[in-house]
């Protein structure tokens, strides 16, 4: 009993050892600054005004990091416009560290306009984001459920979920629906 | 006697070589490509227009842009840190009519060689979507309609620039070498200059 109790001691996880490399598509839940912590959606919609629901993810492969935003806006009284624009770029994951290094900045902008006959061009969306460039250290974390973090190069602390779907636009929409009743 | 005119007029409206600016600034739209089978440049939107059709996309390239940002304050060289290249498609979809969509590559730029006339600028890509949905009436799930994903993507090369002024006073033109084709550039008028003119 207790050679088996020292051999898992010995053996078992090391709690300072750094974590595996995340891979896959992470949905952001929540982004705690040096000032606060703000649930994912708002601090997409705090660059979106007037818009109804937004959302960040991380892709994470071997040697890309990529980032994306969707964003519902309504443009009248019956439509809403998704916006959805995804930036990727070289990366390389630094098992010591346990953190993806991105080499280069690159940022993503889109904007859609109508040009439809005899009216005149009008804006329909536009959305926007940045692949900074720097480190990206991870941390696992077992709560329940698997949950990841990672630091961008401004600082903030972006905590993760898997992505099990991709944005719900059509979900988002309802509940909005549900929430004015 | 009028074919010597019209040659030696011909060649004096030909652009001549002429030194890189020393600031480059400025937005500057791609107006001509010019592939190795070809003999002579064509126009640039004509070319990827053709493209997309022999693909068979629903939707096609009609502009091409390069920003090299805000001329700078003070006199001397200067090439800009940032480049910005946007791609503008347009489409026609039912439910979305027709639109243009444009997609900003905003990457880190590095210049080298004489007179720093090379661009050298890293792989990124980017896609863009667009979705519509209509409230629904009664308890029926929104109606949407999905824009083709746009795919932008810069691959990490080399672009190695070259100038051309007809005359002193012409406008300047620049010619962009990637790998074997090259591009045709020329600027585009600032919001400031389109009013001037008006």
């Amino acid at each position: 009993m207790l050679i088996t109790t020292l051999f898992l001691l010995a053996c078992g996880p090391d709690p300072n050892a750094p974590p595996p490399r995340p891979d896959g598509e992470f949905r952001v839940v929540a982004v705690h600054t040096s000032e606060a912590t703000i649930p994912g959606p708002d601090a997409i919609l705090g660059g979106y005004p007037g818009c109804i629901w937004g959302q960040q993810s991380f892709t994470f492969t071997k040697d890309r990091v990529a980032t994306e935003i969707s964003v519902l806006c309504p443009s009248d009284k019956e439509n809403a416009l998704a916006c959805q624009v995804n930036v990727r770029g070289e990366a390389f994951w630094d098992a010591e560290g346990g953190r993806f290094v991105v080499p280069n900045r690159a940022k993503g902008t889109g904007a859609f306009v109508s040009h439809n006959e005899e009216e005149p061009p009008k804006d329909l969306a536009g959305c926007e984001v940045v692949l900074a460039k720097g480190e990206y250290p991870v941390a696992r974390i077992y709560n329940g459920q698997w949950k990841w973090e990672v630091r961008t190069p401004d600082g903030s602390v972006h905590r993760l979920v898997a992505a099990e779907a991709r944005p719900d636009f059509v979900g988002a929409m309802l509940a909005q629906q549900e929430e004015k009743k | 006697m009028n074919l010597l005119v019209l040659a030696s007029v011909t060649a004096a409206l030909a652009g001549k070589p002429a030194e890189m600016p020393e600031a480059l600034s400025g937005k500057w739209r791609v107006t001509t490509v010019k592939l190795p089978v070809s003999d002579g440049h064509e126009d640039f939107a004509t070319w990827m227009h053709r493209e997309a059709m022999a693909s068979g996309d629903e939707c096609y390239t009609i502009e091409r842009v390069y920003d090299f940002g805000k001329a700078p304050g003070a006199e001397g060289p200067h090439r800009p840190g940032l480049v910005s290249i946007t791609e503008t498609i347009t489409c026609t979809k039912g439910g979305l009519g027709t639109y243009h969509a444009s997609a900003t590559l905003e990457l880190e730029a590095t210049w080298s060689g004489p007179k720093k006339s090379t661009l050298a600028l890293p792989g990124a890509e980017m896609e863009l979507n667009l979705t519509r949905l209509r409230l629904p009436r009664g308890v029926r799930a929104p109606a949407q309609w999905s824009a083709p994903e746009m795919v932008w993507a810069v691959k990490a090369s080399e672009l190695k620039l070259r100038a051309e002024q007809a005359w002193r006073r012409a406008p300047m033109q620049l010619f962009g070498q990637v790998g074997n084709r090259e591009f045709g550039f020329e600027p585009v008028p600032s919001e400031e200059k389109k009013r001037r003119k008006r």
